[in-house]
């Protein structure tokens, strides 16, 4: 947010989109090889896959914009990222309700 | 041709749905969540890198960025102050960390007597919230702040600016800290 800020400011400033890109990639990249995930192999991938996309979609946005209002990149892109979210947070979901049974049992 | 014929509509429902996930994943994932952030992400790449004037669907997800929020910081200030101008963004912003202090003191008068009582459990779902407007007021802060010392102009709105992104900071290194002595 506060690289596109400083983007906004100086729009002649094109580097700034491709530090952007490269901030992004590198806090990705960290965030999965060191967060402690609760699914070790299948969460990563998701966790890839969404951050693959939240660039993916970012780039596309800075390249070619007629691309995201012709075909509703950003509708499919959000919708993948936050069903991928879902399916991760499901089990979690159950599981802490279960947990709260048993206590109360 | 958009072959989504109400837009309006869906990015309403996207953003509700990021909005109500935020929560759940900082209390269940112990992480941040990416839907809300790339919703809030998207809303602002359509403000920034659209040009023209076509719409597309990413500029319906202003309710990612609580558009629809009353705001009570309007009545405190005079018209074009930065509490003015992005009051759906600090008025949330002060009523959760004032919570947030009101609860942590409660909480450790409540653990004399109840020592299983943890503060950070409780923090897990409660920082969540806070992810609903963290972004937008960071991103509105810096701008303003950058704008303001590109024209050096010296007003309350550089300065609400300004505090709004320290408190940001100090609320990140409290945080930290926090974590850190609870791994101990």
């Amino acid at each position: 947010m506060v690289l596109v800020a400083v983007y906004k400011t100086y729009t002649n400033a094109d580097m700034t989109k491709y530090f952007l890109n490269a901030s992004l990639g590198i806090y990705f990249l960290i965030y999965i090889i060191k967060y402690k995930f609760a699914f070790k192999v299948v969460e990563r991938i998701s966790v890839f896959l969404q951050d693959a996309i939240i660039i993916t979609v970012y780039n596309i946005f800075v390249i070619n914009y007629s691309y995201i209002t012709k075909y509703n990149l950003d509708f499919f892109g959000i919708v993948i990222v936050g069903c991928l979210e879902f399916l991760f947070l499901l089990p979690k979901l159950v599981r802490f309700f279960k947990n709260d049974d048993e206590e109360g049992n | 041709m958009s072959f989504l014929h109400n837009q309006t509509l869906a990015g309403q429902i996207i953003s509700i749905t990021a909005l109500s996930l935020a929560p759940f994943t900082t209390l269940l994932g112990r992480h941040y969540s990416r839907t809300i952030y790339f919703a809030q992400m998207l809303y602002l790449f359509s403000t920034v890198f659209n040009s023209n004037t076509n719409t597309n669907f990413s500029t319906n997800l202003g309710y990612s960025w609580l558009s629809f929020m009353p705001s009570f910081t309007t009545k405190y200030c005079t018209a074009g102050d930065f509490s003015c101008l992005y009051g759906n963004l600090v008025s949330p912003a002060i009523c959760w960390v004032g919570g947030a202090v009101t609860l942590f003191l409660l909480f450790k008068i409540i653990a004399c007597k109840l020592k299983s009582l943890q503060f950070l459990k409780f923090y897990a779902l409660y920082r969540g919230f806070g992810y609903w407007f963290f972004a937008p007021l960071v991103y509105y802060s810096t701008l303003t702040l950058i704008l303001k010392i590109q024209l050096k102009i010296m007003d309350n709105t550089l300065i609400s600016a300004a505090i709004v992104l320290a408190v940001f900071v100090l609320i990140a290194l409290i945080e930290l800290i926090s974590a850190k002595c609870a791994q101990r």
